[in-house]
């Protein structure tokens, strides 16, 4: 049988980062195949190369056994190939219903808006998607729904290999299974599917063969039959080895004038609300929220993008404005939303979209680290700001060819640690994490919350919202659902993994 | 008073028709702040036809060729070869005014003579079937922009160019398009000057009308239809000049009549604050 899509000894440099050294991979029809490695790999990477929107260094790559060569993107789509990209590539200004219209192949010239919304209602009923209000702007989306948005255009097209990068990683558990099941129906009509994905439990389910990369060479392909999940979880684990294992060990805080605030023995809660409630016209309305957090309390929110969740967070870091009083350290931030007030209050903020919102892509990773707090009186202090982001960078085990790269050229999950490392140097008495391990390998991922953790045994308090039902335990701490922005009374970490989807999914526990 | 109003209106047309040019550019993620030297060129292009014989719509009609190869000429620098927009708008301007100039020396002399060509007739309301027109085509691009293909890769274009590559669209052929039917649009505007307003060329002829359409866009948020109010505000308030002006006698010198219609623009843009609705790639060069 002729792979429906083959990449023969893909090599691909960046300055003086190989990203890829002659990795093959091939891609039967009829199969899901993931294709799994730490952050930094080369995944999206080479799947960019495949999809024709990065030209590799060396290597071919073939299609149904004959030589293509992709000068553009467009290239790749004719010859029958989709791309799901890891952020998504969609108009922010134009609705989704637009969008999906921008996205579908076979859109006739003129198109009422009516059909177009008919488009959405009609994408969304097919592929069991959530996409939201047809006449929504994208950019005021949360990044979950930007994202089923793009997995549904790609899918319109009808595409012979498609190719998904970390599609689940902001799905929720109903849309991850109604996710595989169209997978799997494309694949049993003989298409191909390439899964990018950090979730083993996902691999084994639902995958046929699989193909591991570390450091840009691939490390081992077989059928997911073959093998085990302890047995990759271990390649995987391998594959981050020196880079963030070692370096944990001598990991230090790094010592900061904040640190003096973050005294454990303090009577007051590090972070309280009371009646409290984001102002955003555009979001879900969010119930009146009191909680209490005392120095070194974690408390999970584990919801489903666009539930309200990600705005609370926001509101509390100053980002949104809001009723009712939020006091970090005793001290009250005013409604209007300030976020210095809270960062000078103590606050730490880890945003959702870590391009967007958490990272200037166009400075270094030094100039990034040191935005909150520059040092220097008039003329920056280059030198400090380098030894800062060098020890930050190695305990955070970034992968980057040096301090002065630009953050925008990092690899997603890597950015992620950079903006981590940023909030929680800090020493901060409060932090709100957003999806902190959003697109993170397991190791990373692990590296995380183990550091979040520390930050609350130093006595800081934590809150932190992601949408993945499997994270949510591993913290060990309480945990309460948000559903339509309404807070569910605190659960457990041993709640039953099925209760708790049951109570994201908005159904009665 | 209808007077007054019809005389806002031929007014407001050359402005909208190069406001809703400049609109469309813009979109796609260009811009051309030489729409004034454009304008100058369609103005001139429109004389010359009319002066070796041509009628007033033949005038128009190449004054609208001219404008064509003039969005051509613009996106061959700014758009396929990535120099910076600004400077080569710059540069346009300069070129289109000592051009025109030039060019209106040759034709007809260092006589110092007004040399009047035939107006486009009147059509409805004493104003000519073009100008009407040209109330009609930001409606148009506003059909264009929300329900068509094309219009879906122009605003992709404009709002992130990845995007519309990652689609399998050209960035530099959608901005090229848009600069060719821009270029279009603004000599069209500068033509209808020569053709309605005072039949006839002078140096520097569209006086500004060309930075007042690029202050427009603004205004209007980048959204086609609002361009018409604006359009109509400055085109009543240049009306209201010539008015005040005729009146004389109020002891205010002229100048400040000749700047009413720049300061009311300023103020209405000062009102309508911040540069919301701008599209996220304005300006950027192509992937």
């Amino acid at each position: 049988m002729l792979p429906s899509l083959e990449l023969r000894g893909i090599s691909k440099r960046f300055g003086e980062t190989q990203a890829l050294s002659e990795v093959s991979l091939s891609i039967l029809p009829g199969e899901i195949h993931a294709l799994l490695g730490e952050n930094g790999a080369g995944k999206s990477t080479l799947v960019s190369i495949a999809a024709g929107r990065l030209a590799a260094d060396a290597g071919e790559i073939l299609r149904n056994g004959s030589p293509v060569s992709f000068d553009r993107a467009r290239d790749a789509r004719d010859a029958g190939l989709a791309l799901v990209p890891q952020h998504d590539l969609l108009i922010g200004a134009a609705s989704v219903a637009d969008n999906l219209a921008f996205l579908d192949p076979n859109a006739p010239f003129f198109e009422s808006p009516a059909a177009r919304r008919a488009r959405v209602i009609r994408l969304a009923q097919r592929f069991a998607l959530d996409l939201g209000d047809a006449n929504a702007r994208v950019d005021a989306l949360p990044v979950g729904t930007r994202q089923r948005i793009e997995i549904a255009g790609a899918l319109t097209g009808h595409p012979e290999v498609l190719i998904l990068d970390e599609p689940t990683a902001v799905l929720s558990p109903d849309e991850t299974a109604a996710l595989f099941a169209s997978l799997r129906k494309r694949a049993d009509a003989g298409g191909a599917v390439v899964l990018i994905t950090h979730r083993l439990a996902e691999v084994f389910a639902g995958a046929d063969r699989l193909t591991l990369l570390a450091r840009g060479r691939s490390v081992k392909t077989c059928r997911v039959s073959e093998t085990t999940p302890e047995e990759i979880g271990g390649l995987l684990l391998a594959g981050a080895e020196g880079e963030t294992r070692e370096k944990e060990k001598d990991f230090d805080t790094h010592p900061s004038k904040h640190a003096a605030r973050s005294a454990a023995n303090q009577p007051l809660p590090s972070l309280e609300l009371t009646g409290f409630a984001p102002h955003l016209a555009s979001a879900v309305r969010t119930e009146n929220v009191s909680l209490s957090l005392s120095p070194g309390e974690l408390l999970v929110l584990l919801a489903i993008d666009g539930n309200g969740a990600d705005t609370i967070a926001r509101a509390i870091a100053g980002l949104e404005r809001f009723s009712g009083r939020v006091e970090v350290g005793g001290v009250s931030l005013p409604p209007s939303g300030d976020p210095l007030a809270f960062r000078a209050a103590g606050g730490a903020f880890v945003p959702a979209d870590r391009r967007e919102e958490g990272l200037v892509a166009s400075l270094s990773l030094e100039e990034n680290l040191a935005l909150p707090d520059p040092p220097g009186r008039v003329f920056l202090d280059r030198s400090a700001m380098r030894a800062h982001a060098g020890d930050l960078l190695a305990s955070f085990g970034v992968r980057a060819a040096s301090s002065t790269a630009l953050a925008g050229s990092l690899s997603g999950g890597n950015q992620q640690k950079v903006v981590l490392a940023r909030e929680l140097s800090r020493s901060p008495r409060v932090l709100v994490a957003v999806h902190p391990t959003r697109g993170l390998d397991l190791a990373s991922a692990a590296a995380v919350r183990r550091r979040i953790l520390d930050v609350c045994r130093s006595g800081a308090a934590a809150l932190v919202i992601t949408a993945d039902l499997d994270e949510a335990p591993l913290f060990g701490a309480p945990l309460r659902v948000v559903t339509r922005g309404r807070l569910s009374a605190p659960l457990q970490p041993t709640t039953p993994v099925e209760t708790l989807g049951r109570l994201m999914a908005g159904l009665a526990a | 008073m209808s007077g007054f109003f019809a005389i806002a209106l031929l007014l407001a047309a050359p402005l909208l028709l190069a406001a809703t040019g400049e609109l469309l550019l813009e979109r796609a993620g260009s811009i051309q702040i030489g729409l004034e030297g454009t304008m100058l060129i369609g103005a001139f292009t429109a004389f010359a036809a009319a002066r070796s014989g041509a009628g007033p719509h033949a005038a128009l009609l190449a004054a609208a060729c001219a404008g064509l190869l003039a969005g051509a000429a613009f996106a061959a620098f700014a758009v396929a070869g990535r120099a910076d927009p600004i400077l080569v708008g710059t540069a346009w301007n300069l070129v289109a005014a000592g051009g025109t100039a030039f060019s209106y020396r040759l034709l007809a002399g260092a006589t110092g003579s007004v040399l009047e060509v035939k107006a486009l007739p009147p059509f409805a309301f004493g104003l000519p079937a073009a100008a009407l027109a040209a109330f009609f085509v930001p409606a148009v691009l506003e059909v264009f922009l929300t329900r068509t293909r094309p219009g879906l890769a122009l605003v992709a274009a404009g709002d992130n160019p990845l995007a519309l590559e990652a689609t399998g669209g050209s960035v530099v052929a959608v901005r090229t398009a848009a600069s060719v039917a821009a270029g279009a649009l603004g000599a069209l505007g500068g033509a209808l000057l020569v053709l309605t307003v005072s039949p006839t060329f002078v140096e520097g002829v569209t006086a500004g009308r060309g930075f007042l359409a690029l202050a427009l866009v603004v205004f209007a948020r980048w959204k086609p239809l609002r361009l018409v109010p604006g359009a109509l505000l400055v085109g009543g308030a240049t009306a209201l000049q010539y008015r005040l002006q005729a009146g004389g006698g109020t002891g205010i010198p002229y100048a400040v009549f000749l700047a009413l219609p720049g300061l009311l623009a300023l103020f209405a843009l000062a009102a309508a604050r911040g540069r919301g609705g701008a599209p996220k790639a304005l300006g950027t060069p192509a992937p």
